[in-house]
């Protein structure tokens, strides 16, 4: 038995939702939210054909963005452009990059007030960047050199920062190892890349990205038609629709001895990987989040509350259920010399959890919990009845094309049994199949 | 804008309650007792109290725990609140996420401890176990001594990110006796030394409820809200009015401790350029200063710290001509109760001409003021950033709770963003020379181990 359907959750879940009517050569989805805000998404997404191409074109890509953004003919610094946009009240649109496996997106976000005054703030917004897209002093001979230079030194400091970040780089380490499919280049070569790119690979990189390039429009507010057009203007710029392809499911390959990565952090960076059986289907992975949920998904799972609550052993100690890599991996940092510890108690919490042997009534608490925690998205915490929120569920289904929406998943998340979880959990996970990677002093 | 409305129960609890448009409510207890208090007055004996550094923290941490249950479903009652050990406890946290809280936490800040949850179901069930966990310490004596190993990881994490060090060093070299100079979180010393008195002690005195404030936010009833709590204090028999703790003066002089640390900076192995964190602290007098005046000076010192390195603003134009690292140059200001600060970042080849530039910049700023247009720009990116950040509930709710720990209202909130729309330029640069005073400012370098 499952648990019965919720008719205001599923309402306010159907709320989220976007039709599809679209304008020109873009696909446009339009939500209407009653919220003191408005959001507008611009996806211009392309394939490359290979992670290694998508990457180095990303790159470059952010090499020019960081360029732009350094001034225009009318505002001929990075400060000047800013202060034009909060002058227009609004604060600086997000133009940046995404890129998953071999699809690299150009995005253009901005965030406005309701109302007509939001339709006035979007319209002076996309002004200032079609501005700054169209004459960067990037493309300025008599400044291009300069710009290129402080361009190239701030994404070269930005990926050095990425390695000082223990936690994040001990992560980047892993996928490097593990997802080459998904991750090819290692954060050393990416500098080497930026050291070594010119203007040329820089120019033609950008322009690539508009070439074949599919646009996607995502629009939520009181006015979503209002805010509109400007934003599509930009979109014009690009090749015109394509379909995308829906995201598919990777695997990490067999799994091995524990591997250990010396670098300077002094607290050392714990991963460990349980992969998958098999690639389960949709609903299959509904379950398999409940179940990672009863692991290590949250306070309440048994990472937490065995490692951190029981045993004093860490501050944190999380897992994730990556569902486009065919694994639930955990997460922790700690004293170098409670590895043996660590690693023995996270076996024993999976061997446990992963045989099914949790009560009926741990699973329908984390069930419940995980309905009301759709609802809302973290960074910082939104509901589902702000913009902000509903674009990035849409930019999940329609533009990455990841799952299914969240009536559907709503639905199939109270149908579970605790029964049908269990059996779930052990035709997919086994605790025998896990890989340790560690990052840090040796 | 509905600025909500304010009721003091007879057991000088103030709740705040702000009705906002949401399917979510957002509820906060929270006590003016962050990692700055190292010192109280003892509201019984009139004495002065000492505490060990990170005494906020760690409370912050065991008060989730709550007794075990009994057969009947109903939590027992003891004796004692510190048995020597238990089994089967219960923890707050876990409660109230499994009576359908979306999202619950707590944390210790420099002016106060929160307590918190995010919520669609059972509003005023959570808020009344939040309210039992928070208002009644069951501390088993060594639940509560292996605490020190989860907060022991915590200082270990916060110690092997390099920028939290810096930020640490800086606190220590510009604060002479203000406990502002500690971390929050301790030290591995300091946390060992709190003891389960001292922390019973502690309860006592911050958590009772005239000290305290509780702010509800989203799709709420301010007169249901006020009914429960009344209710649970009453069976908790904390209705009555016991007088709160004395704010002492941090009694912080003029001066820092060391004006720089470039004879000796930061070395890590972990960082690949130097880098600089300066500024300048200031000192407020919430004993003696009215409501306005306390307001006026935070609200001019986030308008002075956009004005001067706010991304957008002339003068953080003019510093990156200068030869400022446009990159990673960037300043902003942190204000509590009794202390601010004003500070910029940056990496920096040259730690003593990235000082005279910031300084001698800073002093003809004080000398000449701000131009109204700075004020105005500063006064936009402000307001647009702050109407932004209330889309979210919880960023909505901790702003009146920091607001709150400033003035001990948190529907100044109001006041605050009235105050930005309405401060002249005249009256920013009036405080100027207050916020940033040459005698004040300290610059921490931090360099790359090898180099």
């Amino acid at each position: 038995m499952g648990l019965p359907l919720d008719p205001a959750i599923a309402s306010m879940l159907r709320e989220t939702e976007f039709s599809r009517q679209d304008s020109g050569n873009a696909a446009v989805y339009t939500n209407h939210a009653e919220s003191s805000s408005q959001a507008a998404q611009l996806s211009l997404v392309r394939s490359y054909g290979s992670a290694e191409e998508a990457v180095r074109a990303e790159l470059l890509v952010d090499i020019y963005l960081a360029g732009v953004r350094k001034g225009c003919a009318s505002f001929p610094t990075a400060d000047s452009l800013t202060r034009a946009f909060y002058m227009a009240r609004t604060q600086q649109p997000s133009v940046h990059t995404e890129r998953w496996r071999d699809m690299l997106e150009f995005v253009v976000k901005v965030h406005v007030p309701a109302g007509e005054r939001g339709v006035s703030a979007m319209g002076s917004a996309m002004d200032i960047v079609a501005e700054m897209m169209a004459q960067p002093l990037l493309r300025d001979a008599a400044h291009s050199e300069r710009i290129l230079e402080l361009a190239r030194e701030e994404v070269i400091r930005s990926l050095e920062d990425r390695i000082q970040h223990h936690p994040s780089y001990a992560y980047s380490l892993f996928d490097l190892r593990y997802f080459p499919q998904d991750s090819p280049l290692s954060v050393p070569g990416l500098l080497d890349l930026a050291r070594n790119a010119t203007f040329e690979d820089i120019i033609r990189a950008y322009e690539g990205v508009f070439a074949a390039s599919s646009p996607v429009l995502l629009l939520s507010g009181d006015s979503p038609e209002g805010i509109a057009s400007p934003v599509l203007g930009f979109a014009a710029q690009s090749a015109g629709q394509g379909t995308l392809p829906p995201l598919e499911v990777l695997e990490m390959g067999p799994v091995g001895k524990p591997v250990a990565e010396e670098g300077p952090s002094e607290q050392t960076q714990f991963l460990r990987a349980y992969t998958l059986a098999a690639v389960p289907g949709e609903r299959e992975r509904s379950a398999l989040r409940l179940v990672n949920r009863v692991f290590g998904g949250g306070w309440t799972g048994r990472l937490m509350q065995v490692v951190r609550e029981k045993h004093h052993l860490v501050y944190g100690i999380y897992s994730g259920y990556q569902e486009y890599r065919n694994m639930i991996r955990l997460g922790t940092e700690h004293d170098p010399r409670l590895l043996g510890r660590i690693t023995a108690l996270t076996q024993e919490i999976a061997e446990e959890v992963f045989s099914g042997k949790f009560q009926d009534e741990e699973f329908r608490k984390v069930q419940e919990q995980a309905i009301e925690e759709m609802l809302t998205a973290r960074g910082p915490l939104r509901s589902c009845d702000q913009p902000s929120f509903r674009i990035d569920e849409a930019h999940r289904l329609h533009v990455k094309r990841a799952g299914v929406g969240l009536a559907e998943q709503y639905e199939t998340l109270t149908s579970f049994d605790p029964a049908e979880a269990r059996h779930i959990a052990l035709h997919y996970l086994s605790p025998g199949r896990s890989q340790i990677f560690t990052y840090g002093r040796a | 804008m509905d600025e909500g409305e304010r009721l003091v129960l007879d057991s000088g609890l103030q709740i705040s309650v702000a009705k906002r448009r949401s399917p979510l409510s957002h509820f906060q207890l929270i006590t003016p007792f962050g990692g700055d208090v190292l010192r109280y007055r003892d509201a019984e004996s009139g004495e002065e109290v000492s505490l060990q550094p990170g005494s906020a923290h760690y409370f912050e941490h065991v008060l989730f725990i709550m007794p075990p249950l009994g057969r009947d479903g109903k939590p027992l009652r003891w004796r004692t609140n510190t048995p020597k050990r238990m089994s089967k406890l219960r923890d707050g946290l876990t409660e109230l996420k499994h009576h359908g809280a979306i999202e619950v936490n707590a944390y210790t800040a420099n002016d106060h401890t929160n307590y918190f949850f995010v919520t669609r179901q059972h509003p005023l069930e959570n808020l009344e176990t939040m309210l039992d966990f928070v208002f009644t310490p069951y501390l088993p004596q060594d639940r509560f001594r292996k605490e020190c190993g989860t907060i022991g990881d915590e200082i270990a994490r916060g110690e092997n990110d390099s920028m939290s060090e810096l930020f640490r060093l800086w606190d220590a070299q510009a604060h002479v006796k203000h406990g502002g100079r500690i971390p929050i979180i301790g030290t591995q010393e300091s946390i060992r030394r709190i003891t389960l008195d001292d922390v019973l002690s502690m309860h006592d005195t911050f958590y009772r409820p005239s000290n305290m404030m509780l702010i509800a936010t989203g799709d709420v009833d301010a007169k249901a809200v006020a009914d429960v709590v009344q209710r649970k204090l009453e069976a908790l028999g904390k209705a009555d009015y016991r007088p709160p703790p004395g704010e002492v003066s941090q009694e912080e002089p003029r001066g820092v401790v060391a004006a720089d640390n470039f004879d000796s900076p930061l070395a890590r192995a972990d960082v690949s350029r130097k880098k600089m964190l300066g500024g300048w602290k200031y000192l407020l007098e919430p004993l003696s200063m009215r409501p306005e005046e306390l307001i006026d000076l935070h609200v001019a010192a986030e308008i002075a710290a956009t004005a001067l390195y706010g991304m957008g603003s002339l003068n953080r134009e003019a510093l990156v001509r200068a030869g400022t690292d446009e990159r990673t140059f960037t300043g902003y200001n942190w204000d509590f109760r009794d202390r601010g600060c004003i500070q910029v970042q940056g990496d920096c080849d040259d730690a003593e001409g990235f000082r005279s530039l910031v300084a001698e910049n800073a002093a003809g700023l004080v000398a000449a003021g701000l131009p109204p247009g700075e004020v105005e720009y500063a006064r936009n990116k402000i307001l647009t950033d702050n109407e932004k950040n209330r889309e979210s509930l919880l960023s909505f709710g901790q702003m009146l709770a920091y607001a709150g720990a400033q003035t001990r209202n948190p529907l100044d909130y109001f006041s605050i963003l009235r105050r930005f729309k309405d401060i002249s330029h005249g009256e920013v640069n009036a405080l100027l020379p207050r916020l940033l005073d040459t005698a004040n400012m300290t610059f921490a370098l931090m360099v790359p181990e090898r180099a």
